[in-house]
């Protein structure tokens, strides 16, 4: 087999089974024959949309981390939680190591995911930087797994059970903001795989 | 189309793109990355941050993960204690999410992983498919027991009063570093050695 041929093949990501690749029609979906995974989308326009939707993605990322998460009150007194300032606490109160790791899962590589997603996407649409783009490209496939924004979300929720009936909770802006950024940002990492940026990036600088 | 095929192919765990198996490092074609490293290293890798998560497990569970002081009385909960009080005062949907989160994921972890490192070893009837599903499910439910740090980390910047306030505890560092490095342990297990084994059992057959 050629290296040419190799590209018409692709692997399950969940059983590893080799299949060969077909063309597929509009905008449809191929599914692994043992297990029903998805392997590979047809996007319409992948280009055009994966670049506007990942600008819209950093826009409510900058809404999530610019305001108030939620704001709570007990006897008059407010305290805030801003998605930047999480490590502060506690950093004062001398925990370091969790202070970097929560920092980095939480804001940091979020932040730099979706920054060079931008940038991605960008320099794919000018037809420049072919190099460039393979190393953005494999440094957003290594930052992927530490991103933990959506658990952060849940953890929020949990956070705010406990502290009913003790304070007065109100949501601010950025609670919003990052609903909304946690839905476009799975989109993009889950509806549009790495797996589909790579293939455009084939077609881009071929 | 499924396929059955002679030469070893493995897919690039970065790009997707399907490439020779070496048996030793390889550099992807498309992506140029160097995505498989030597097998034996790999190996000794994944044991090893899986050994220190495993460790890490027992100070994230004895010692307590959020201290309350209130006033001069100070109260230290562990993750267990948390749960506990959680169910006591009827939050049972929260109690069942740290539950699981919290001790549940992390040991179904440390068994998947314990399991298929020793399966490379010692031939297991369990078939290729299913040892790849297991790694798959236990890349995908990872990270979600970081819920408690966070949930330390976001009650103590809120509650930060002169009376009552939130601290985090010691086991918060170890139960963060024991997630990381099952996590570690993960990436690096070498998927290509599911595989190695199978080709061993159909030259038996």
């Amino acid at each position: 087999m050629k290296e040419i041929a190799l590209d018409k093949l692709i692997i399950c990501s969940e059983c590893h089974t080799v299949h060969r690749k077909i063309r597929l029609k509009d905008a449809k979906t191929a599914y692994c024959d043992e297990c029903e995974n998805v392997l590979y989308h047809r996007h319409d326009n992948l280009k055009e949309k994966a670049f506007a939707l990942s600008l819209a993605t950093l826009i409510t990322f900058l809404t999530a981390s610019s305001f108030a998460i939620v704001k709570i009150e007990i006897n008059g007194v407010w305290h805030a939680l801003t998605l930047p300032f999480v490590f502060v606490t506690l950093f004062k109160e001398e925990f370091f190591v969790v202070g970097l790791i929560v920092s980095f899962l939480i804001f940091v590589i979020p932040m730099l995911y979706i920054v060079m997603y931008v940038f991605v996407m960008a320099l794919m649409n000018l037809k420049t930087g072919r190099e460039t783009v393979r190393k953005l490209l494999v440094t957003l496939a290594m930052l992927r797994p530490w991103n933990m924004i959506e658990i952060f979300l849940i953890s929020i929720l949990v956070a705010l059970v406990k502290l009913i009936g003790y304070a007065q909770i109100e949501f601010g802006v950025s609670f919003w903001g990052l609903i909304a950024f946690i839905l476009l940002d799975i989109y993009l990492t889950k509806a549009i795989r790495l797996a589909d940026l790579w293939d455009l990036w084939d077609e881009t600088y071929r | 189309m499924k396929l059955t095929v002679k030469s070893k192919l493995i897919a690039c765990p970065v790009c997707d793109a399907v490439n020779y198996d070496t048996g030793a490092e390889v550099v992807c074609r498309r992506c140029r990355h160097r995505v498989y490293h030597e097998q034996a290293k790999s190996y000794a890798r994944s044991w090893a941050f899986l050994i220190t998560a495993m460790i890490l497990y027992f100070p994230a569970n004895l010692y307590p993960i959020l201290i309350t002081r209130q006033l001069s009385h100070t109260q230290g909960n562990t993750i267990i204690g948390g749960i506990i009080s959680l169910w006591e005062h009827g939050s049972y949907p929260i109690a069942l999410i740290i539950l699981f989160a919290s001790v549940f994921v992390p040991i179904v972890k440390f068994i998947m992983l314990l399991y298929l490192l020793i399966a490379v070893k010692i031939d297991t009837k369990a078939s290729k498919v299913d040892k790849h599903k297991l790694f798959y499910i236990t890349e995908i439910i990872g990270p979600w027991s970081m819920v408690d740090v966070f949930v330390v980390a976001i009650l103590a910047t809120l509650v930060q009063y002169t009376y009552v306030s939130i601290i985090p505890g010691v086991a918060s560092t170890a139960f963060a570093l024991m997630v990381i490095f099952t996590m570690l342990a993960a990436h690096s297990f070498d998927t290509r050695m599911i595989l190695h084994n199978r080709s061993e059992e159909e030259k038996e057959a």
